[in-house]
């Protein structure tokens, strides 16, 4: 390993062509020329493809050739492409957080494409910017750390089950906690499952059964979390059994706490009795206790309002699987579906739509301004094609109200840190990209508590949110970046900022002190406390003001 | 009125409440801060700060205090002399969570002479609660209007003339009752290039400003030690209205409240920044 | 920031904080450029040290 305190600065650059997509673009040779002008550089190479394994083998030979003690590569973006180029330097005796990027292709020449003399000045400076930092780059480490291999599912509905028993079935060790006496959450009140025809419990039953005979899995019933402690890999948690507690270690945890049905108090004189939710209508029939003749369905009660302006998704599949299941039992039955759009997403629904159709299910749309009113016996709503008042004779109104976060959902994302959206759903860290995954390592996300979904839907997240956690649960130890936080304990003056605004909790007031202290585990590189401090004793590593001064000077000076 | 601040502080002394007094002494004419431990140091040199009239020669006591608090070995209990300007200080510095334990300070105020307060535009010349003195109206500083009365290109070419007579003695920062980091950005090379006389302009002043953002209590200490009679105060009493305006934080004000970078990041919708 | 840069006389325009997420790219585009459209229609920075120093004498004169 090199030395990199050393005042020597070596500078390799390395200019990627990436065949056309930057070459095609930019004066490849120009900026050969223009890297060699640069202070500390004493080495500049183009590549073809600076990632393929040729590319990888130039900066492997070349450092230890040239005595490099610093690497930039000018190529794509450092997203995909950083730890790659960093695993390159370590594996050549390198230090990794002695390298450096600059991303010209994704910031010039695709950006610039038409501008080839004005994309090919911002690839300079880019270079000049990153030839900077280099210099002033120190060596970082990671921290290695020990894990438990055992994970806690909070929640015991549909998704938490499939996760937990897939955790079980990869060989983890598997905490599944539910608040209520019994596993199957929200689906213990439904009547009936489509497209497959089955009954939820023989779903429910499936899965508990295995879940009790699973070696791997500890069930707790009637039980709540009531306090995590600690960091991925390495979380206690306190779980509460009427008057015991328990503490238990786990890796991973997963949020499974689904959402509850809205209680439409106030609207369309919902009395639990004539005027019914879907949920109860299930409960009602799984009972078989509906005897109407003239059930009226009125969709969105209470969702894409004002006060909850999102749609809640299942309903639509609900009001057409029952509607179907009427129909199907006795086709007397006179069914009047109210909405507004209806979404049935995917070629089974549209099916079963249709096929709701041709069994005489009526569907009448409505005004959101204009919304149906009930009088006790009928449902009169004003008909936009026909621009007048229609009136249905109605012996049950089945609500279709949105599913909403439950109770305890702010106290679980207070308790685990993680975020909940305006609604009280739990945010993922990327809708796109990381949508079970919580911004915070270790923490994942399935079922109704990221958002109404489909059973189907419910199960398949909670594979994922399984494989997820299994990323984390099956290393052996795991490394932290070297790109965290530090707060010099001599100068810092215990002001609290940094504290207030870190978003991942890893700031830590020593009382006896008088100091703040970062956790760099919990830590994630975000800068906010470097930013905040106003005595500059909060810095961060890898981004030093040094460092970002030096950057500036250059795109400045270029 | 001397006299009923010495027997307040004698009697403080006498019943082992406080370890000792952080007062004024005058010293054959010159008066400093001295921290008083037995009575008879009191009726010897004990002063309030008057050269001509009562509290012309002014010290930061808050900082001063900070200081005691933050440097003896013990945990001993302080009285310190406190005026209105002084009390916010001290509200401050503990909502920027500086004082550790705030019951180890036992304020002994005195109300400012009619005279003081019209001399500094004093918003508040009186602590809440105070042993000796009189409370005189509040006074208004206008100097803040009058700058945002004049133009944008009037305003430069007012601070830029202001900022070159700086000569960098670091006077405003030091005499700062509420500048209390150990280190300093103004003295970050990276930020602020060493050498240069007066300072970058308009780096060093703005920076100093940004920092004294939700901490200025306006006590005009800085303009008074400037020794190129550079109106400092008008700079950061300025940049406390627009906290005040943007996050209804007023500085100085009593109260268990946080400083302002709780406010930021304890509230994600604030988005005031976003503009 | 805003109102403490019009303080000391420069046009709050000149200064932009807007948060954009890595997921915006048009919208950083659009933000940008606009801010220096903006720019350039407000001119040259008075702080450039030739436009400052005729200010100053101005006001050191007067």
């Amino acid at each position: 390993m090199k030395n990199s305190a050393q005042d020597d600065v070596r500078v390799g650059v390395f200019i990627c062509d990436c065949g056309s997509n930057i070459a095609g673009y930019l004066e490849m040779k120009e900026l050969v020329e223009f890297a060699k002008t640069l202070p500390n550089v004493a080495f500049v190479q183009e590549n073809l493809y600076t990632c393929s394994e040729g590319g990888i083998n130039e900066i492997k030979v070349a450092i230890p050739r040239e005595n490099l003690n610093r690497v930039v590569v000018a190529s794509c973006t450092p997203r995909t492409h950083e730890p790659l180029f960093m695993s390159a330097c370590e594996e050549a005796g390198l230090n990794p957080y002695l390298f450096e990027m600059a991303n010209i292709r994704d910031q010039c020449s695709w950006v610039h494409m038409r501008e080839r003399e004005a994309g090919t000045n911002r690839a300079k400076v880019q270079i000049a910017m990153a030839v900077a930092k280099a210099a002033k780059l120190r060596e970082l480490n990671r921290i290695q750390l020990s894990l438990s291999h055992r994970a806690m599912v909070i929640g015991g509905g549909v998704a938490g089950m499939s996760a937990a028993l897939a955790l079980a079935n990869m060989g983890y060790e598997v905490d599944l906690v539910e608040k209520r006496d019994r596993l199957g959450g929200i689906l213990n009140d439904l009547n009936m499952i489509l497209p497959t025809h089955e009954p939820p419990d023989k779903l429910v039953n499936n899965l508990v059964g295995r879940l009790q005979d699973h070696p791997k899995v500890a069930i707790h019933t009637g039980a709540v979390v009531t306090k995590t402690e600690g960091y991925v890999g390495n979380y206690v948690a306190t779980i509460q059994h009427n008057d015991t507690e328990n503490k238990i270690k786990c890796g991973a945890v997963i949020v499974a706490i689904g959402a509850q049905p809205l209680k439409p108090e106030g609207l369309y004189n919902y009395d639990g009795n004539k005027v019914i939710t879907h949920i109860e209508l299930e409960s009602k029939l799984k009972l078989g206790d509906v005897q109407a003749k003239n059930i009226s369905i009125i969709q969105c009660v209470g969702s894409r309002s004002k006060e909850r302006t999102y749609c809640s998704r299942i309903c639509c599949m609900t009001a057409v699987k029952n509607a179907i299941l009427f129909k199907e039992a006795s086709p007397d039955t006179k069914i009047t579906i109210f909405y507004r759009d209806m979404q049935m997403y995917g070629v089974e629904n549209e099916e079963l739509f249709r096929k709701s159709k041709r069994l005489g299910v009526r569907y009448v749309t409505y005004d959101p301004d204009r919304p149906p009113r009930f009088d006790g016996e009928s449902v009169s709503v004003y008909h936009l094609r026909m621009g007048r008042d229609m009136i249905v004779p109605t012996d049950l109104l089945v609500l279709s109200t949105p599913l909403v976060a439950q109770d305890d959902a702010s106290e679980i994302s207070t308790m685990l840190k993680v975020p909940i959206n305006e609604n009280g759903f739990f945010l993922e860290g990327h809708v796109k990209l990381k949508p079970l995954d919580f911004a915070t390592d270790g923490v994942y996300l399935c079922g109704n508590a990221r958002f109404p979904s489909t059973i189907r839907e419910a199960i398949s997240q909670g594979l994922g949110a399984a494989s997820r956690a299994a990323g984390v649960l099956s290393k052996e130890a795991l490394f932290t970046s070297g790109i965290v936080a530090d707060i010099n304990p001599d100068t810092c003056c215990g002001c609290l900022g940094c504290v207030a605004v870190c978003p991942y909790g890893a700031i830590n007031f020593i009382e006896n002190r008088g100091v703040c202290q970062v956790n760099k585990v919990l830590c994630k590189g975000c800068g906010g406390c470097a930013a905040t401090c106003p005595s500059g004793s909060a810095r961060l590593d890898g981004f030093s003001n040094q460092q970002i001064y030096a950057q500036i000077e250059q795109a400045m000076a270029v | 009125m001397i006299e009923q601040v010495k027997e307040h502080v004698k009697g403080l002394l006498a019943s082992g409440k406080i370890a000792g007094f952080l007062g004024l002494r005058n010293d054959a004419g010159v008066v400093t801060p001295f921290l008083f431990k037995q009575e008879e140091q009191l009726d010897s040199s004990f002063s309030l700060g008057e050269t001509e009239s009562q509290g012309t020669m002014r010290y930061p006591m808050a900082k001063l205090a900070l200081h005691l608090i933050q440097n003896c070995d013990d945990d001993s209990t302080y009285g310190v002399l406190v005026r209105g300007c002084d009390e916010r200080a001290l509200n401050e510095l503990k909502r920027w969570n500086q004082l550790g334990n705030p019951d180890r300070i036992v304020q002994v105020g005195v109300a400012c002479t009619l005279g003081l307060a019209e001399e500094h535009e004093c918003r508040k010349p009186f602590p809440d609660e105070f042993v000796a003195g009189e409370k005189v109206d509040p006074q208004t500083n206008n100097s803040v209007q009058q700058v945002l009365a004049k133009d944008l290109d009037s305003r430069l070419a007012f601070w830029s003339a202001e900022f070159d007579r700086c000569i960098k003695c670091y006077g405003c920062r030091n005499i700062c009752p509420v500048c209390f980091c150990n280190v300093c950005t103004l003295e970050e090379d990276a930020l602020i290039k060493t050498g240069n006389i007066p300072p970058e302009n308009p780096m060093f002043h703005l920076t100093r400003a940004v920092h004294m953002a939700g901490r200025c209590i306006d006590c005009n200490l800085c303009t008074e030690a400037c020794p190129a009679e550079i109106p400092l105060r008008t700079l950061y009493k300025r940049v406390a209205e627009i906290i005040a305006d943007e996050f209804s934080y007023v500085t100085g004000a009593t109260g268990e409240g946080k400083s302002p970078l709780n406010i930021l990041g304890s509230d994600p919708g604030h988005t005031a920044a976003n503009d | 920031m805003k109102k403490l840069i019009e303080f000391y006389g420069i046009d709050p325009e000149r200064l932009s904080l807007k948060w954009v997420s890595s997921a915006e790219g048009p919208r950083f585009a659009k933000v940008i450029t606009e801010f220096v459209d903006k720019i350039r229609e407000i001119g040259p920075s008075p702080l450039r040290p030739k436009v400052l120093m005729e200010a100053v004498s101005v006001e050191k004169a007067s």
